[in-house]
């Protein structure tokens, strides 16, 4: 047996889809193969432990969420229907446009060269406004019946980064690398140059800027990412609260 | 009207598996007060309770993101679970004041849910509190590195490595090289912590 075929046994035990001829070999193997035995029982701690601490990742955000939600921006808020008769600024645009309506009615009614050329269109211009009003109201309406769906926000770009790893600081932007991943990134317009990074990276930089040749770089042993393209790069740690500005990194 | 539904869910699942995370908060916010209330209503258990059986299925859909796809709508797949694991807690508690009854071992009345049973805390070299602790750290460390997403697709997104491979876009044997490496590296950074904490 091939290591591969020993860690797909492992695999498929540890998240229950072994084969009867999987259980045989594994007892087997657990019972006569010391390292076998020692990476099951590595592999199946740190998946314990890791399932562990994404749970408690995850409880966290709900209750962040929810958090959210108790702040105003609930669900129930969001779905609740306002009559349209009580949202004052429905009123208030009501009444400009009916007062712009009569407006037009009068101003028409006194211009002669207008009045001596009035048809059937025309004398349909208060009803037609009304119905304008009462579509405009119906848009509010079923606007307001919508849940709280995402709406796309033009402000802002995603750029996949090429994610390379390197263990050499000196590598620079790795050159000698080969890209490991993507990353999803978000660039906002931003005067200063600054970063998020927490779940998602968050880049905020003039708009100028967002066409460079951004890469991301991850250095394993000092834990480090670098931002940057073929120019200058920028230190960008995760997990800090809260916009950052982008420094380039101190050189050693 | 369920059509209209449907596809509002599934802009927020594509949103989200294509890398926003504020979408994952929007499908808790627009599924959080249907769920919680149906499982109020409908097994008649607290608002509490129907809380957190609300997250445990967040949590099963997270762990589905790579491979979920969603066939219905998004409610009614987390009302089936929040429901199941409801009626498995229910369960739990009723074999409990039984045991209680006469007078058992608490302990053995524990029915262990999926996680628990396949990853016991198991002894090898991490055999304590304090070791799991630092395991974790050393996970956290690799958050967001290669090595983080391997070991979050492998163990939390249960995938194969033929699938680690094809979610990252990568050669299977490379990634079967990696895993050894990234293992390694982990155990380096656990005895790393290990020895700072003494």
């Amino acid at each position: 047996m091939t290591s591969q075929e020993k860690d797909d046994v492992i695999h498929r035990v540890l998240f229950g889809t072994a084969t009867t001829e999987d259980q045989t070999l594994f007892d087997l193997w657990m019972t006569t193969d010391s390292e076998f035995k020692e990476t099951f029982e590595f592999r199946k701690h740190l998946g314990g432990q890791l399932r562990l601490k994404k749970r408690d990742e995850l409880k966290l955000t709900f209750e962040q969420i929810r958090q959210e939600m108790d702040r105003g921006e609930s669900l129930q808020d969001d779905l609740r229907v306002i009559p349209l008769w009580k949202r004052g600024w429905v009123v208030a645009a009501a009444s400009v446009v009916l007062l712009l309506g009569v407006f037009v009615v009068f101003r028409n009614s006194f211009t002669p060269d207008h009045r001596a050329s009035i048809s059937a269109a025309d004398t349909t211009i208060v009803p037609k406004d009304s119905l304008r009003l009462k579509a405009h109201k119906m848009h509010i309406a079923s606007d307001s019946k919508k849940p709280d769906v995402p709406k796309p926000d033009h402000r802002f770009q995603m750029k996949e980064l090429s994610l390379y790893e390197t263990n050499d600081v000196s590598l620079g932007f790795g050159k000698n690398e080969k890209s490991a991943n993507v990353v999803p990134v978000l660039f906002f317009p931003g005067k200063q140059w600054q970063y998020e990074f927490e779940d998602t990276l968050k880049i905020y930089i003039p708009k100028t800027e967002w066409g460079r040749q951004w890469i991301l770089i991850y250095n394993q042993s000092e834990d480090q990412y670098w931002l940057g393209d073929r120019k200058e790069k920028f230190s960008v740690i995760k997990g800090l609260e809260g916009l950052r500005s982008l420094n380039k990194p101190i050189q050693n | 009207m369920a059509k209209e539904h449907w596809q509002k869910d599934l802009q927020l699942i594509n949103a989200w598996q294509n890398g926003n995370e504020r979408a994952f908060a929007e499908i808790y916010k627009q599924n959080y007060v249907k769920v919680k209330g149906a499982l109020v209503q409908n097994l008649g258990i607290s608002a509490e309770m129907a809380e957190e059986m609300f997250d445990e299925a967040m949590i099963v859909l997270n762990e589905k993101k790579r491979t979920f796809i969603l066939e219905g709508l998004l409610s009614t797949f987390l009302y089936k679970i929040a429901k199941n694991k409801s009626i498995d807690e229910l369960r739990k508690g009723q074999v409990k004041m039984l045991k209680n009854s006469i007078d058992l071992d608490d302990a053995e009345a524990e029915i262990n849910d999926w996680s628990s049973q396949t990853f016991d805390h198991t002894t090898f070299a991490f055999d304590t509190e304090e070791a799991d602790k630092i395991l974790r750290q050393a996970l956290h460390i690799m958050d967001g590195s290669i090595c983080g997403n391997i070991f979050n697709l492998q163990y939390w997104g249960r995938l194969k490595l033929k699938d680690v491979a094809e979610n990252l876009q990568m050669n299977e044997s490379y990634i079967r090289r990696k895993v050894k490496e990234c293992e390694r590296k982990l155990k380096e950074t656990v005895e790393i912590l290990r020895s700072r904490e003494l």
